[in-house]
């Protein structure tokens, strides 16, 4: 039987008020419904469906139809906290039911167990605030299955030597092998490596009432129009809705987390889609809104007792910010490629997944071939910064579209305490609300690091066999940023993180932070199934802790 | 790293209007060749034949034949209004300087192949704002769906060879056959 999704009051006091309907805020949504608690989540954005996506990239990508819109909620940009920061479009994030996991390409890489300790395996580093994580790979092992299983997502055990222990297989089979895994497994050979399929958030095959992949190959940027990638709009909201406990709330901007004389969360104001604003009670608040909007709002939510911002007495809320380091080199080959058809990523290669101590860089990172570029993506930054931009040549290579592949590098990032998210003192949002700061100056290993990578894509492509091939300029790559990470770090002690190893604030006790603004690490890339398997553990304890306390 | 790399080195730049501007436009445009709606005669054929230098028409069709100038009007006339002034200017200035070099030519759209590219090299280096927005206005116009008035009968996706069947079965491409 399927209950009805429920209707809350503003008055009514739900036990759970969840910001935002993303990665983890489904999860968090689902789990805390099922385990019989009235559950309400606010989401900025509209809530679609499949007829709302359509594979127009000019719509899609540029309108910002799944994402933020940089017009009307303008971000701000600089190097060091010395400067003024100009207006930019610095972070990008789902904004709609699902969050990201709506527009993702469904990269569903575990963090390995280095990802927890490197700190104390590998030693500090200079600069930064590399720190061990409070839990380690086994304690996240049952919940990285958990995303596997509940969400449905494809791939083969056993086929990574480097995958980390893990306690079941995938679910669901490997995707099929595309041109670009054919020619990733040529050159991962030719190095000695191994390329490995792809563990991927879209289902092989039907799974739980969802499609198999039809194969459009429009997943990164875009809406799936069979359901068959598993966001948490087609998975866990759903199921969450089902308990008939659980309330998602669209277009609902929360603006400030509400704090009464004990230091307490009483409940959320947000502006409704008419931008009225509302009180609403709770509680608790779980914040799961991204690890951009997650310290904006707690930002927001200062007051007499918490001046600092909410959660912030150790003055580490918004400090961190990591977003995946990489590189990106692209090589011409004689047959077609395709790329454009089918999954975006089949092999991945992990092999430099740890980096030889010897090359003196830290951290580490991992290949995929994939071949992403829309047509108009290709033409306007598909060639690279070198390359040609108009004229004859430029028509050249506009018709190498089918025989392109991309080598992607994704790599760690270093935590540095100045590279922070805050307020911007003068920009504001169509609602009148403070633009997202992003003060950013990449970590000077994390551009040795990308320059290596760069090289050992190139000498990948030629492994792989490339007529012709070209490198992006090394360092942090594109902007908008995509993966917000570290923000409102986790830890046991008070005075260097914000919340604890079960994500809940060291400053006040009914309020929990989800997302990965809680990374102490970057890992490799491809966050989004560590920012699930954090869910899924830190709602089986506050749903424990809650009904004891009561 | 799923990222949109769009704005890799266009980022910041007006140009990017181009690519966020579109919130106006609501229903398909199906303004007919030939007329405009806010450039003028002469002003549309120079900006024909700069995006037919930025993508040429050899044994294949370019930017000309995919009414890249259709979708370039239909943009500032509703989803791409903002880029007006940038294109105003940056036409203005540069027919200016097509005249004052070639007095008695009727225009950049009848010189010498050469020449154009000549001048437009020059554009690139004095007004890279105007360029840079009419070099994104046209791969934009070249590669969207027609129903914003460019990429005239799918010339673009054709020209590459793009297929917007959406659905498909391996092999997907040579290799993984």
């Amino acid at each position: 039987m399927t209950a009805k999704p429920a209707r809350f009051r503003p008055s009514d006091e739900v036990d759970f008020l969840i910001v935002g309907a993303g990665a983890a805020g489904g999860v968090m949504a689902r789990e805390l419904s099922k385990a019989g608690f009235r559950v309400l989540v606010l989401e900025q954005g509209p809530r679609l469906g499949t007829p709302d996506f359509q594979h127009d990239e000019y719509a899609v990508s540029y309108l910002a139809a799944l994402t933020n819109n940089p017009r009307q909620q303008p971000s701000t940009l600089r190097r060091t906290e010395g400067e003024k920061a100009r207006i930019y479009p610095a972070v990008s994030y789902g904004r709609c039911v699902g969050g990201g996991t709506v527009h993702f390409t469904g990269n569903y890489w575990r963090f390995h167990e280095i990802d927890f300790v490197e700190r104390s395996r590998k030693g500090a580093i200079g600069g930064t605030g590399l720190d061990d994580w409070p839990i380690t790979y086994a304690d996240l092992e049952p919940y990285y299955t958990r995303v596997e299983w509940e969400i449905g997502v494809s791939g083969a055990a056993g086929t990574n030597p480097f995958d980390p222990p893990r306690s079941k297989p995938y679910p669901l089979p490997p995707l099929p092998i595309k041109s670009t895994g054919v020619l990733a497994e040529r050159a991962a050979k030719q190095l000695g490596w191994t390329a490995f399929p792809a563990p991927m958030a879209i289902l092989s095959q039907p799974y739980r009432g969802r499609p198999g992949c039809i194969q459009c190959g429009w997943c990164e940027t875009f809406g799936c129009e069979v359901n068959a990638k598993s966001s948490t709009l087609v998975t866990m909201i759903p199921e969450a809705e089902e308990t008939g406990r659980c309330e998602v709330r669209p277009n609902s901007y929360v603006r400030k987390i509400e704090t009464n004389a004990q230091g307490r969360v009483t409940g959320v104001k947000y502006f409704d889609g008419n931008r009225r604003e509302v009180f609403q009670r709770a509680r608790a608040v779980v914040v799961s809104a991204n690890g951009a909007e997650t310290p904006r709002l707690l930002f927001m939510s200062r007051s007499n007792r918490f001046p600092d911002g909410l959660a912030n007495s150790s003055g580490m809320l918004g400090r961190n910010l990591m977003f995946n380091g990489g590189s990106f080199a692209a090589g011409v080959f004689e047959g077609e490629i395709n790329g454009y058809k089918g999954v975006v990523d089949s092999r991945v290669i992990q092999d430099i997944y740890e980096l030889d101590p010897a090359l003196g860089i830290a951290g580490g990172g991992g290949f995929d071939f994939r071949f992403d570029a829309t047509p108009i993506a290709y033409g306007v930054w598909g060639m690279g910064e070198r390359g040609p931009h108009w004229g004859a040549e430029f028509k050249r290579r506009l018709r190498q579209y089918n025989h392109v592949a991309y080598v992607l590098g994704h790599s760690t990032s270093l935590p540095v305490a100045t590279n922070t998210i805050s307020l911007d003192p003068d920009v504001k949002d169509a609602w009148g609300l403070p633009a997202i700061r992003v003060t950013f100056e990449e970590h000077p290993n994390d551009h040795r690091l990308s320059e290596y990578l760069t090289a050992k894509s190139m000498e990948l492509l030629d492994a792989a066999g490339a007529l012709e091939k070209w490198s992006f300029l090394p360092g942090t790559p594109a902007w908008p940023q995509v993966h917000l990470l570290g923000t409102c770090r986790m830890g046991n002690d008070p005075q260097t993180s914000v919340v604890n190893r079960f994500h809940q604030a060291h400053d006040v006790p009914n309020l929990y932070i989800v997302d990965g603004s809680n990374f102490v690490t970057s890992g490799r890339g491809q966050p989004t199934m560590t920012i699930q398997a954090l869910a899924f553990r830190a709602a089986e304890h506050i749903a424990e802790q809650a009904k004891t306390s009561g | 790293m799923d990222r949109r790399f769009f704005v890799k080195g266009v980022a910041g730049s007006a140009a990017l209007v181009w690519l966020q501007g579109l919130d106006t436009l609501r229903r398909p445009l199906t303004a007919a060749k030939g007329t405009y709606r806010v450039l003028s005669e002469s002003q549309a054929a120079t900006v024909e034949a700069l995006a037919a230098q930025i993508i040429p028409t050899d044994d294949t069709p370019g930017a000309r034949e995919a009414r890249v100038v259709t979708f370039i009007d239909n943009g500032l006339a509703s989803f791409a209004a903002a880029q007006r002034p940038v294109f105003e200017r940056g036409l203005a200035g540069f027919e200016t300087e097509v005249h004052n070099r070639f007095p008695d030519a009727a225009g950049f759209a009848t010189l010498q192949s050469a020449t154009q590219v000549e001048l437009m090299i020059g554009l690139e280096q004095r007004d890279p704002e105007f360029f840079e927005s009419l070099r994104v206005a046209t791969i934009a116009g070249m590669f969207a769906d027609p129903k914003y008035g460019g990429n005239f009968e799918k010339t673009g996706w054709k020209l590459i060879g793009f297929d917007d069947r959406f659905g498909w079965a391996p092999p997907f491409g040579d290799y993984d056959r």
